[in-house]
């Protein structure tokens, strides 16, 4: 990621990403998506032979009685409980796109973050002879075009919305 | 880049028609499991799919693997590209067939030459007719079992690489049982070692090209040999002032009999107001077959298939089987131009179909003309817009026309000549361009590059199919194209056109046929190194197939390894998903067949790769 004095204002400040689960049909190209949009290399065909591999931070899953399609992801909650657990100050609220982002020159992966995440969505890869990486949505702030996970959905379920917009326009999805 | 494709897809007026291009855009992205191979669909416990990143499932629910799964899709692929040339072949032979009952019918056999060619081949020193059944037996034989399959191969391939072949046990046991064979291996909890699904699928290749060659060699026989001519290609052979069909598709039966009944409607065309009555035009590689044979005009190739029909003055567009767009109903109906299906196994929804029988072929070309000649009345002049744009084409080089050359300068020994300019570096080596049009790609932007690029650096090439369509639209098959190749092969061409007849340098690049015709290739690279007493992976050459797209090519890509032929592909194919698969197809498989794929996607890297390939052979040659 650029530093954060290189980025331009993002367009989608404080956007949020909404996952309507009607319209998934569980092909999980989102998933691959976010793989390759944190690879080195940014290209699905090069990307699955890099070391250390690509990781996606969000999963689609589906639970077995019910059916119900949930997506798990980091929600970039408005009261974050990784942020207050950071004693580093490497988890924080980015203030130009307002998104919760981790600073890897400061985290030493002590895990605390994932512990305290309430949506259990913070992982930890385990790369050999290096430190361990905290795995967490970056809402692709990088990205000019904006998050992978949604400009790769073929059936737009999931949309990216500035939290006020969405309530106006999609009350009744 | 086409600039008559370009000028009509980019007309302000005709936006609202929806092409290829349009709807790849619309699929974009598209599923990357699907293009990393790792989605099967092979029975209804799935569809699996393996996550490319290690994250779980790592495998299907019957426990297939990456490779496993790449590896099957592969075999599947490549027996639907036999069975499709297969096909293609079986409705020659029998017409054939028929012949040799003495049904009668419009057709004979326009060159006893390759006839006779063929039954000295085989060994059957018989009269016509009785030469006639037998040739068309031992066919059917190769179709249908492992001697015939094995005697057919054995008089077709160099002697060392027939060997070689055999001792891997991939000898094709006839070309319908392999393809039974193969898509057994591929069911569910059958084949799950991806070595012997990839053996099995060079197997598979290895029928379609069998299927192939008794297919072109059969055309041959009913419809002749191509001899060497000019004829004009690109949107631009489209005339206002006549009555246009254009035929699509790759068999040769229909549209030949379209043609040799034209001459009876020009009066009754003239009548309708055409005043240079019935024009016949080609699309794809029934266009190439009448374009070799016939000197008939190539209006484009397959990608731009849609974009003839926007010129607005085709009155009818006659299709029969393979690379059809079904969107072409919806194009046709934003004019006035009739769709016309003639086969049983192809028919389009909202298209008009007229059964093709060899027997009342006559019956069935008359009444696609007279159809052709009523939509004409209700062309409307308005939307009639051709570009400007065709160029002078040279084509026909068929074996026999290119050894009927060879002859005229050494009669002795006629690859002589030819070989001494490769062993002097005046021809560097020898690429062949196959295979289609492909939307991830600009249309014939690879094509042309490499071209370019390999002919700079003395390298003769050859082409099929829509290779050879691409390179007519740009006028690399005219002999004026001869300023792209470098200096030594300018001498070569130069020396060669005076034998034509013509009187004019030959082309840079030969196109030699449609794409069932990829055998020709084959044949003459075995006359070469048989003569050389080599095996044809030693020679200076390479395959390309830089915008392919259909399961025919990868057929042929994959024979033409498997033949020793190093073949270049320039869209990634949907194998990367098994990294072993990939390991051996771009690697491993050196050590058996002593040839490779190369998969590069930039024109200009991948010809440097097959300029690398061409030197490493000629200084293992010692020349």
């Amino acid at each position: 990621m650029k530093p954060k004095e290189e980025r331009k204002l993002s367009t989608l400040r404080g956007m949020t990403i909404i996952f309507r689960p009607k319209l998934c049909v569980l092909c999980r190209s989102c998933e691959l998506a976010c793989a390759v949009s944190k690879s080195k290399s940014k290209n699905l065909f090069t990307a699955i032979n890099e070391k250390p591999i690509p990781q996606q931070r969000l999963y689609i899953t589906k639970t077995a009685d019910e059916g119900i399609v949930s997506q798990q992801r980091c929600e970039h909650c408005e009261t974050a409980p990784c942020v207050a657990a950071c004693s580093l100050g490497a988890i924080e609220r980015d203030p130009i796109s307002l998104s919760i982002l981790i600073d890897t020159e400061k985290c030493i992966a002590c895990m605390f973050c994932v512990d305290a995440c309430e949506k259990k969505v913070l992982k930890i890869l385990k790369i050999e002879n290096e430190a361990p990486v905290v795995l967490k949505c970056t809402h692709c702030v990088e990205i000019p075009t904006g998050p992978e996970c949604v400009r790769s959905c073929p059936t737009k379920a999931l949309v990216v919305s500035l939290a006020s917009k969405f309530v106006l326009t999609h009350s009744n999805d | 880049m086409d600039l008559a494709v370009q000028y009509l897809r980019r007309k302000p007026t005709l936006q609202e028609i929806e092409t290829g291009w349009d709807r790849f855009e619309k699929m974009q992205d598209q599923c990357g499991f699907g293009e990393l191979g790792l989605c099967c669909r092979n029975c209804l416990m799935g569809p699996c799919r393996i996550n490319p990143f290690g994250e779980s499932p790592t495998r299907g629910i019957c426990g297939i693997t990456a490779d496993g799964i790449v590896a099957r899709n592969l075999c599947r692929t490549i027996a639907v590209g036999a069975a499709a040339h297969s096909d293609h072949g079986i409705h020659i032979f029998e017409v054939l067939e028929k012949i040799s009952q003495g049904v009668k019918l419009k057709y004979s056999i326009k060159s006893p030459q390759k006839f006779e060619q063929l039954l000295k081949k085989f060994n059957l020193n018989l009269d016509f007719e009785k030469g006639l059944v037998e040739l068309l037996k031992l066919a059917h034989k190769a179709f249908t079992s492992l001697e015939g399959a094995m005697f057919w191969l054995e008089k077709t391939l160099t002697a060392k690489r027939f060997a070689k072949l055999k001792e891997l046990n991939v000898i094709p046991i006839g070309v319908d049982p392999t393809i039974r064979e193969t898509l057994h291996r591929t069911h569910m909890g059958t084949d799950a070692d991806y070595k012997n699904l990839l053996l099995g699928a060079i197997k598979c290749s290895l029928a379609d090209f069998l299927g192939m060659d008794i297919a072109s060699n059969l055309s041959d026989v009913l419809l002749g040999i191509p001899k060497l001519k000019f004829s004009i290609s690109n949107l631009g052979v489209i005339n206002a002032k006549a009555v246009n069909i254009a035929v699509h598709g790759h068999n040769p039966l229909v549209s030949t009999s379209i043609l040799e009944m034209t001459p009876f409607f020009h009066e009754k065309a003239k009548e309708a107001g055409a005043e240079d009555g019935v024009n016949i035009v080609g699309i794809c590689c029934t266009g190439t077959e009448l374009l070799l044979r016939n000197g008939i005009p190539l209006a484009t190739n397959s990608a731009s298939q849609e974009i003839a029909v926007l010129t607005g003055a085709l009155d009818a567009m006659v299709v029969d089987v393979q690379c059809i767009m079904p969107s072409l109903a919806d194009v046709c109906e934003c004019f006035h131009t009739k769709l016309i299906t003639t086969m049983s196994i192809a028919k389009i929804p909202g298209a008009m179909h007229v059964e093709f029988e060899p027997e009342t072929a006559e019956e069935t070309a008359s009444k696609i003309i007279e159809t052709a000649i009523e939509a004409y009345k209700s062309r409307n002049r308005k939307l009639v817009d051709i570009p400007n744009i065709c160029q002078e084409t040279m084509v026909g080089f068929s074996p026999e026309a290119i050894f009927e050359l060879l002859l005229k300068i050494n009669e002795k020994e006629p690859l002589k000549p030819f070989i001494d300019n490769v062993v002097l570096g005046k021809i560097f080596g020898i690429v062949l361009f196959a295979g289609c049009n492909n939307y991830k790609v600009v249309q014939d932007y690879n094509f042309i590059n490499m071209a370019k690029e390999l002919a700079r650096h003395n390298i003769l090439l050859v082409a099929t199919g829509c290779a050879g369509g691409a390179f007519g639209k740009c006028g690399f098959l005219s002999p004026s194209a001869l300023h792209i190749c470098g200096e030594k092969l300018q001498e070569v061409l130069i020396e060669l056109g005076k034998y034509t007849g013509f009187n004019r340098p030959l082309p840079p690049v030969w196109h030699m046929g449609s794409c069932v015709d990829n055998s020709r290739v084959i044949r003459i690279l075995s006359a070469i190194a048989e003569t050389l007493e080599v095996d044809i992976s030693d020679l200076p050459v390479a395959a390309s197939a830089p915008e392919l797209m259909s399961e025919k090519s990868i057929a042929i890509g994959t024979y033409a390894v498997s033949l020793g032929v190093t073949t270049h592909i320039g869209v990634t194919p949907q194998v990367l998903g098994g990294r072993e698969v990939t390991e051996v197809l771009t690697n491993k498989i050196t050590e058996i067949l002593d040839a490779k794929f190369i998969i590069e996607t930039d024109p200009f890297i991948a010809s440097q790769k097959i300029i690398e390939h061409i030197s490493n052979k000629r200084k293992k040659l010692g020349i």
